[in-house]
């Protein structure tokens, strides 16, 4: 019986929900970071143009489309389309991105870890002296 | 600020594809960015990056999900090609036979398919196309009959733009045989001039490389001259405004424009355009009021009309306008129009046509490559079902299992597509490699790259997926029928299936039809070349244009040619045996009058150069025959007189009385399925043609003497001479080249049939090689097995036999009527073929039967599971 219920979710579960699991890519952090230091406007178009002042990097909007659905789909953003509708998006309504708990937590832990990583690097390899 | 809008293909086609509640924002966020990078660089920019990231942005979790197939069906698509895979590792020379039969049957399509595709395109260039049309007429016969041509006369043009609004433009187009051009020193002899209107260039989209397409030939002694004219009369000189000398007496035309070689889809040729205003009495120079007249019916006439029901209209008012201008011909005559874009294929039945298709040709081109390509899924289809006996455990256990039945006629299907599209891809080098030899058959100068156009290929690869589904479904379709315990078992397939005898009936019919068509064709083309033409055609010479300054001294010619023994009679006249005649009006003394017959004008010596025999009578003897004619036995049956004697023919057109002196041999010069015209023999002093003939044997010696004595006279013209054989040999080409092409099928087919047969056989062989053991240790011989495994396939062969006989004898009989002189069909090409293909069936059955004799009974009787 337990054989046969794991046989048919995994048949039923469309391939591409099977995924590398719930770490954050490089790529995968930045765009977090920016959803979240962008605040109330963050969608598509917004998203790429930071990532381009911000970190100097040139990338194209399906990249950052496939991000995002990719971040939301393991949890840590959630989409909402906006309330009006602007001119120059021909009519469209933006989809708005806003970072979850889950997404919080996932930075936070980023963050700690590279901050135990950090301290436990020998100081005349980085060339700072140790604080 | 100015905002754009996306594209509208690009915005419904995203609107299709993506899934709706991400469609929104993607469009927006596009949007978006395409206003950003219009305002901050250049349009094309930001069209180029909106393609590129529109491109990318069709990811897979972005689609409709409803319009994505399954996954589970993906991961099925991937068993059932594996599948495939594994097959064909393991059955490697079934699978290649199979690939390289469709391949053929594919690339002879292919072929067929350029060949049609350029013979539909011929004359589909000019702008006015559609609205032009040629004046054609039907004219009586002497007999009563009506045949067809293409002939009009100089004024109808004229006349039919002044009575109807409907006619635009009328072009008249007149060729009126071999001229000399000479520039300075440079002679040389053109077939290709045409007289034609000024509106010629404008009506027709002929290219212009230098001049004025509407001035060009509206003067007086103007002259338009082809790129590659120019180059051989000027060479690297600049031709425009520069003199060309035309005719034997050098008249000066001016080059005004330099025209591109017409395209090879043109039916009208030409290498140099002369102005009609250059032969316009009055306006030109060469004064030729019969080109202007309602009678002389030379030339081609052109219409262009704003109207199609114009046409209809014309032929309907044409009696009227005959009465009124040419009363005497006005019952002879009617005239109609045909369409242009029709004149290249449909023009078979029209008289004195050169350069011309044939939609009979193309028909049976397309039937043939039907069954061509039709036998190769044959095979296919007998291979697939035969093998597929050798699977049935496979099937058993896939049914038991719960395979349904859709899913094993999608794996056979997936199998036909995988090795049809195999085939489609060795097809195109096939026939590429082929098409040399094939523009040689057709004498075409075909391109695979003219395939090369989105139409092409996508109808390329529909009939690639349609070949598949046709080869595919259905052995798909019985295999996927079996009975699951009973495939399990072992009880299906005791090797005897009634469709697979229909369907090698059916390939032994075509087969021994085309083989039987192919022998007729080829006896019929032998018939014709090897009939007695009633004159000497083998060695004699002929000599177009003879320029004044040999013309003027005809005795000393002849005398100076004859010197040399190798030069056998020499005859300077108006006529040659397969030129120069025409028909005209004649009457007969006291008997009837108005009679229309080919009239030969000749020197004295013509009979005697061609030898044609007289057979009452008496021929030519000196020039006071001048008042003599020579008449054929056709000409009495018209006359409707039992003897030549005592016979006064009187020209219609001028009166001279003639009196008959003998009676000839009847002599063929034109295509034989048409007869022998009513015709007459007599002298006239006009020169226009030189034949030789020479001894047999002595052709060189007789040639190096005849340019030899040519200079002496002439030395400024060129001389080009004609063998007379090679110019009636000409006649058949069509035939030579149907008769060629059908047996090129004929061996593509019966090596297709074959190579089934073979495949065939090995796997009976495979399947009964248990049985044939057991006979051979209960004593069966050598030719006992070799009767079993033959005798299925023999009764088929003979079987067809009986069916497509009579068809064949049905269509071969309709097809000889066309020639008035043919064979008789012999039943013993019938036996011939059929008997060859019951041969070549025993010797490809006997290669695998042989197998079957060598092989030590022991070893299958012990190996009882194979």
């Amino acid at each position: 019986m337990f054989i046969d219920k794991i046989e048919t979710t995994l048949i039923n579960t469309p391939y591409y929900k099977i995924m590398k699991g719930t770490n954050l890519g490089e790529f995968e952090e930045i765009v977090l970071l920016i959803v979240a230091s962008l605040g109330e406007d963050a969608y598509g178009v917004s998203i790429r143009q930071s990532i381009k002042t911000e970190c100097n990097r040139s990338v194209s909007l399906s990249t950052v489309h496939a991000t995002l659905h990719r971040l939301e789909k393991k949890g840590y953003l959630h989409s909402q389309y906006g309330k009006e509708a602007v001119g120059e998006r021909g009519g469209r309504p933006k989809l708005l991105f806003t970072i979850t708990s889950d997404g919080k937590l996932a930075m936070n832990h980023i963050r700690e870890m590279r901050g135990r990583l950090w301290s436990a690097i020998p100081h005349f390899v980085t060339g700072h002296e140790k604080p | 600020m100015r905002s754009h809008n996306l594209p509208k293909w690009i915005s419904s086609f995203l609107s299709w594809l993506l899934a709706k509640q991400r469609f929104d924002g993607i469009y927006g966020d596009l949007l978006e960015e395409y206003n950003w990078r219009r305002r901050s660089r250049n349009a094309l920019i930001a069209n180029i990056c909106l393609i590129r990231d529109a491109i990318i942005l069709i990811r897979h979790q972005n689609l409709h999900q409803k319009k994505l197939p399954k996954p589970r069906n993906i991961i099925a698509m991937k068993s059932y090609f594996l599948f495939t895979f594994r097959r064909v590792l393991k059955h490697k020379f079934n699978f290649f036979s199979s690939v390289i039969n469709l391949a053929v049957g594919l690339a002879v399509v292919l072929l067929i398919a350029l060949y049609v595709n350029s013979e539909m395109r011929y004359d589909k260039f000019h702008s006015m196309s559609s609205k032009l049309y040629r004046l054609n007429k039907l004219s009586k016969t002497p007999d009563g009959s009506w045949v067809k041509n293409a002939e009009s006369s100089g004024a109808i043009g004229p006349a039919l733009k002044e009575s109807f609004p409907e006619v635009d433009e009328y072009v008249r187009f007149m060729n009126v045989g071999e001229f000399i051009l000479g520039v300075e020193d440079n002679f040389l002899r053109e077939r290709e001039v045409y007289f034609t209107d000024a509106i010629f260039l404008t009506v027709f989209d002929f290219n212009i490389i230098r001049g004025s397409r509407t001035e060009a030939l509206k003067e007086n002694l103007s002259i338009v001259i082809t790129e590659s004219l120019a180059q051989e009369l000027f060479e690297d000189k600049d031709p425009i405004g520069e003199i060309v000398e035309v005719g034997t007496s050098g008249i000066p035309f001016k080059v005004t424009a330099i025209a591109e070689d017409p395209p090879a889809n043109s039916h009208i040729t030409f290498r140099a355009l002369v102005s009609w205003a250059s032969i316009t009495p009055g306006s030109g120079t060469i004064n030729w009021p019969w080109a202007n007249n309602w009678s002389t019916q030379t030339l081609t006439t052109y219409l262009v009309l704003n109207n199609p029901a114009g046409a209809e209209k014309i032929k309907n008012a044409m009696p009227g306008l005959l009465a009124e201008n040419l009363p005497h011909k006005a019952e002879d005559y009617q005239f109609y129009l045909q369409h242009f874009p029709e004149i290249y294929l449909h023009s078979a039945d029209i008289q004195f046509q050169e350069n011309l298709g044939s939609f009979q040709l193309l028909r049976l081109l397309v039937i043939l490559a039907g069954i061509v390509l039709l036998i190769a899924i044959v095979n296919y289809v007998n291979q697939a079902t035969a093998h597929s006996l050798q699977r049935t455990r496979e099937i058993g256990i896939r049914k038991a299992l719960g395979a349904h039945k859709r899913q094993l006629i999608t794996q056979f299907l997936t199998d036909s597509l995988i090795i049809t599209f195999l085939a489609g891809i060795l097809a195109l080098v096939a026939a590429d490699l082929f098409l040399p030899t094939f523009n040689n058959l057709s004498g075409k100068s075909l391109q695979i790259a003219t395939l090369v156009t989105p139409i092409s290929a996508s109808l390329f690869l529909a009939s690639i997926l349609f070949t598949a589904f046709i080869a595919g479904i259905y052995p798909a379709w019985v295999i996927s029928s079996y009975k699951a315990v009973a495939a399990l078992k072992g009880k299906i397939g005791n090797g005897k299936d009634k469709s697979r005898q229909v369907l090698l009936t059916f390939q032994y019919a075509s087969a021994i039809g085309l083989l039987i068509t192919s022998l007729v064709v080829l006896n019929q083309i032998r018939f014709l070349n090897t009939q007695d033409l009633g004159f000497n055609s083998e060695s004699v010479i002929t000599v177009s244009r003879i320029p004044t300054a040999i013309a003027g001294r005809t005795d000393a010619f002849k005398r100076e040619l004859l010197a040399n023994s190798a030069v056998a009679d020499v005859s300077l006249g108006n006529s040659v045996a397969y030129q120069g005649s025409y028909t005209t009006m004649y009457s007969i003394k006291g008997v009837t009058d108005a009679l229309e017959v080919r009239c030969f004008p000749s020197d004295l010596n013509f009979m005697n150069t061609y030898q044609i025999a007289v057979a009452e009578g008496r021929g030519f003897r000196s020039e006071a025959d001048s008042t003599a004619v020579l008449v054929n036995q056709k000409f009495l049956d018209l006359v409707g007189k039992e003897t030549w004697e005592g016979l006064v023919i009187a020209a219609d057109s001028d009166g001279k009385e003639l009196d008959a002196i003998g009676l000839i041999d009847d002599f063929y010069y034109q295509h034989l399925n048409s007869s022998v015209e009513p015709s007459i023999i007599f002298l006239s002093d006009r020169i226009e043609f030189l034949s030789l003939r020479f001894e047999s044997g002595r052709t060189e010696e007789a040639l190096q003497h005849l340019a030899a004595t040519w200079k002496n006279f002439e030395d400024r013209m060129p001389l080009e001479y004609t063998f007379v054989d090679e110019i009636l040999g000409q006649r058949y080409a069509t035939e030579q080249r149907i008769g060629k092409l059908i047996n090129l099928f004929t061996a593509v087919i019966m090596a297709l049939t074959l190579s089934g047969i073979i495949g065939l056989t090995a796997f009976m062989v495979n399947t009964r090689f248990f049985e044939m053991s057991l006979r051979k240790i209960l004593g069966a011989d050598k030719w006992s097995i070799m009767v079993l495994t033959s005798r299925d396939f023999l009764k088929l062969t003979a079987l067809a036999f009986v069916l497509v006989a009579p068809g064949i004898y049905y269509f071969l009989s309709r097809w000889l009527e066309g020639y008035a002189f043919r064979i008789s069909i012999s039943l013993w090409w019938f036996l011939l073929s059929w008997l060859v293909v019951a041969v070549l069936t025993l010797l490809s059955v006997s290669t695998q039967g042989l197998r079957l004799i060598r092989a030590t009974p022991i070893a299958a009787l012990k190996n009882r599971d194979t």
